[in-house]
C-alpha cells in the first residue's frame, strides 16, 4: 500500500513536472519565402519598390543592385522583389499596380485585365522563340513508337509555355496520347535539366538558350514561341528609375540568351 | 547519531535524488516538446513555404541561398511559450535545404538540437515528391525555474516518503494475518510489528517461527507479547535451568543445561576479560582422554552444586573431571532440545560452532551467539 501511494504520488508530480515545463506554443511571424527586401537608405522616402519575377533566380542580386542605385534611393526607401508563384496574380493586383515591374507573357496579363495597357508599359520586350524536344540519345521523332517507353520530363508549373505547355500540345497534334506515355512532373527546372542530363529522363524541351555539356539531339517544336516580357507600371513614367530598372535586370540576361531583345526605353539608357 | 543528522542522511539522498531526476526530466521535456512544436512548425510553416517559393524555379545555389535567408530572417522572430519558462530562448536556423549549406550565425551555446526534415511536395513523381532541410534548434535553460521547481517538488515527495509508515515485508505482513486471525488486537500487532521491524535473515527465520506456533496454537498471545517486547539476546537461568531466546523460555533438560551454559560463561567471560581484540574468543577444547580441565571442571561443579545439578554428574565430574565424552554428549542434547522448541533455523543461530585444532587434532567449541548477546545471572 506504501509503495503504491508514494509510487501514485511520485508518479503525479512527475506529470505535473512535464506539464509545467512542456512547451505549449511555438510561433513565428507570418511570412512567406518568395519576397526578398532590403532598404535603400534613404531617410526621407517611405515609397517601396515592388518588382514581380516569375523565378528566385537572382532575385536576391537583383533586389541588391536597386537598393545600391542612387536614382531609386532618391525615390524610394524599400525595395521588394517578389517571385511568389505566377498562378498567384490577381487581376485585383494588377487594376492597383500593386507591382511596379511585373515578369510576365502580355496574353496572360490581358487575359487578366484586358485593357492592361491602361495599367502597364512594356519595359523589356521579347521577341518570340524557338523551343525543342531534346535528348541526349538520338534525334526524336514525333511518333508514338519513339515516345513509346520514354520517361518525358515536364515542370509541373502548368502554366509554363517551354515546358508543360507546348511539350503537350506537340504530342497532341502529333497524335500521340499523353496518358499513355510517363510523364516525370518537376518542382523546379533546375532538378528538370540535372534529371535529364544524368539519364533519369529521356526527352525535355527546352528553348534555343538551352546549354548542355553534352552533344543534344533536337527537333523544332515551335519557332513562334511567345517569351515572357517584362512590364512597369505607366506611372513610374521617370525615365532614370526605367533604366535602373533595366540595369538591375541585367543579372538574368542568361535566360533570355537567343531571343531578341527590344527595349522600350529611349536609348538614353546607358 | 543525533535523530537529525540521521534524518539528514536518510532521506537527503532521496531529495537530491528526486531533485536531480525532477531536474533532469524538466529540461528533458522542455527540450523535446519545443523540438515536437518546431518540427510541427517546420511541417506546417515552414516546409510547404520553402516548397513554394522554390516551386518552378530555376534552383540554383544563388536561388536556395536566397530563399533560405528569408527563412532564417523569419526564424528570429521564433518565440515559444511554457507554463514554468523552462527555456529562457531558443533559436531556430536554416542549415541545408537538399545539398545546400546555409552559412549562418553560430549557435548561442546552449542545447544544440540537429533536425533533418523532409516534406511532399504534393506531387506524386518519385523524382521531385519530396524537398529535405536540415535545421538546428539551440535552446538556453533557465536555472531559476528549473531548480525552485524542482526543490520544490522533491520536498514534497521526500516528505511524503518520511511520512508514511514503513512498508511491511511479506513475512511481516504473513504475521500481520495470523496475529489477527487470532484474534489480536491492531494496537498489540502494531506493537509486535513495530518491535519485528528488521529484515536480517535471523528476524526473518524468527517471523516463520512465531507465524508456525501461533498457527499451530503452541505460543499464547502473552508469550507472543513478550517476544516482541523483549531484546534479541539469550538469556540463562540457572535457578530454573532454561534458556530465553527473544523471551521465549525454552526449559532444557539439568545436565545438559549446565554444560550449555559452561560453554556462554566461556564466550562472556573471555569476552569481559578482553581474551581477544577481534571476535575470536570463547573457545572450549575438547579435553583429552584423562587430561580434564579443571578450569572448567571446577566452574561447571560449582554451577552444578549452586543450582541442584544431577547428584550422579555432580559425583562423575568430582571423579573424572571434564570428558570429551560428556561435553560431545551434552552438546548434542542442547541441540536436539532447542531444535524440538525452537525448529532448526532458528536454533541453528543459538547452538555451536567448531573449530579444528592442529597441533592436538581434537576440536574446539563455542557458542554462535555473541558475547554481547549473552545475559547470565549475576
Amino acid at each position: 500500500m506504501r509503495r503504491i501511494v508514494v509510487l501514485a504520488t511520485v508518479t503525479v508530480f512527475f506529470a505535473a513536472n512535464i506539464a509545467v515545463n512542456m512547451v505549449y506554443d511555438l510561433t513565428i511571424a507570418e511570412a512567406d519565402y518568395y519576397r526578398t527586401s532590403c532598404q535603400t537608405g534613404s531617410q526621407e522616402q517611405q515609397a517601396r519598390l515592388t518588382v514581380l519575377l516569375v523565378t528566385a533566380h537572382q532575385a536576391g542580386d537583383i533586389a541588391s543592385r536597386l537598393c545600391q542605385s542612387e536614382s531609386i534611393s532618391k525615390a524610394y526607401g524599400s525595395v521588394d522583389v517578389s517571385w511568389k508563384p505566377r498562378t498567384q496574380l490577381s487581376s485585383q493586383e494588377l487594376i492597383t499596380e500593386a507591382y511596379d515591374v511585373i515578369w510576365s507573357r502580355e496574353h496572360v496579363l490581358i487575359g487578366l485585365v484586358p485593357n492592361i495597357g491602361q495599367y502597364y508599359d512594356p519595359l523589356l520586350h521579347f521577341d518570340h522563340y524557338s523551343v525543342y524536344w531534346l535528348s541526349l540519345q538520338n534525334t526524336p521523332v514525333l511518333t508514338a513508337e519513339y515516345f513509346q517507353e520514354k520517361r518525358i520530363g515536364l515542370l509541373a508549373d502548368k502554366n509554363s509555355h517551354t515546358h508543360y505547355l507546348l511539350p503537350l500540345e506537340s504530342l497532341h497534334r502529333s497524335g500521340i496520347a499523353s496518358d499513355s506515355l510517363e510523364l516525370v512532373h518537376f518542382q523546379d527546372t533546375n532538378t528538370l535539366y540535372q534529371s535529364f542530363q544524368n539519364g533519369e529522363i529521356d526527352l525535355i524541351t527546352g528553348g534555343s538558350g538551352y546549354t548542355s555539356p553534352t552533344p543534344v539531339y533536337s527537333t523544332l517544336i515551335d519557332d513562334d514561341a511567345i517569351a515572357a516580357s517584362f512590364f512597369v507600371r505607366q506611372a513610374l513614367s521617370n525615365q532614370t528609375i526605367r533604366c535602373e530598372l533595366i540595369h538591375a535586370l541585367s543579372p538574368l540576361k542568361s535566360l533570355w540568351q537567343g531571343i531578341a531583345l527590344h527595349q522600350s526605353v529611349p536609348q538614353t539608357c546607358p | 547519531m543525533p535523530l537529525t543528522l540521521h534524518l539528514l542522511r536518510r532521506y537527503g539522498f532521496v531529495f537530491l535524488l528526486a531533485s536531480l531526476l525532477f531536474a533532469c526530466s524538466a529540461v528533458g521535456t522542455s527540450l523535446l516538446s519545443a523540438r515536437w512544436q518546431v518540427n510541427n512548425l517546420m511541417n506546417d510553416r515552414i516546409m510547404p513555404g520553402i516548397i513554394e517559393a522554390s516551386r518552378y524555379s530555376l534552383m540554383d545555389e544563388a536561388t536556395v541561398v536566397t530563399i533560405a535567408e528569408q527563412v532564417n530572417n523569419d526564424l528570429q522572430s521564433l518565440s515559444l511559450q511554457s507554463w514554468l519558462g523552462t527555456l529562457s530562448s531558443c533559436e531556430l536556423q536554416l542549415r541545408a535545404i537538399e545539398n545546400t549549406a546555409i552559412a549562418s550565425a553560430p549557435a548561442n551555446h546552449g542545447f544544440s538540437q540537429h533536425l533533418q526534415v523532409t516534406h511532399q511536395t504534393g506531387q506524386q513523381d518519385a523524382l521531385s515528391a519530396s524537398l529535405s532541410a536540415s535545421f538546428t534548434l539551440d535552446c538556453l535553460v533557465a536555472p531559476g525555474p528549473v531548480l525552485s521547481m524542482s526543490f520544490l517538488f522533491a520536498a514534497f515527495v521526500t516528505a511524503l516518503i518520511a511520512g508514511l509508515p514503513r512498508a511491511y515485508s511479506p513475512q511481516q505482513r504473513q504475521l500481520l494475518n495470523v496475529l489477527s486471525d487470532v484474534g489480536l488486537e491492531w494496537q498489540d500487532i502494531q506493537t509486535v510489528l513495530t518491535h519485528l521491524q528488521k529484515n536480517d535473515t535471523a528476524s526473518l527465520q524468527w517471523y516463520d517461527f512465531l507465524i508456525q506456533r501461533i498457527q499451530s496454537g503452541s505460543l499464547s498471545v502473552e508469550q507472543l507479547m513478550q517476544s516482541a517486547n523483549a531484546s534479541d539476546c539469550i538469556q540463562f537461568h540457572h535457578d530454573r535451568q532454561s534458556v530465553s531466546i527473544r523471551g521465549i523460555e525454552v526449559p532444557l533438560s539439568r545436565t545438559p543445561y549446565f554444560y550449555y551454559a559452561l560453554y556462554a560463561h566461556q564466550r562472556h567471560d573471555d569476552a569481559q576479560r578482553n581474551f581477544s581484540a577481534c571476535d575470536d574468543n570463547g573457545w572450549i577444547l575438547n579435553p583429552a582422554s584423562g587430561r580434564a580441565n579443571p578450569e572448567h571442571t571446577r566452574l561447571l561443579l560449582n554451577l552444578m552444586k549452586t543450582h541442584d545439578g544431577h547428584q550422579k554428574a555432580i559425583k562423575e565430574l568430582e571423579a573424572h573431571g571434564v570428558r570429551a565424552k560428556t561435553m560431545d554428549q551434552n552438546r548434542n542434547k542442547v541441540k536436539e532440545e532447542l531444535i524440538k522448541v525452537l525448529g532448526e533455523s532458528v536454533a541453528e543461530q543459538y547452538l555451536f560452532e567448531t573449530r579444528r585444532d592442529s597441533r592436538t587434532g581434537r576440536n574446539h567449541y563455542r557458542l554462535k551467539t555473541s558475547a554481547t548477546k549473552i545475559i547470565l545471572p549475576l
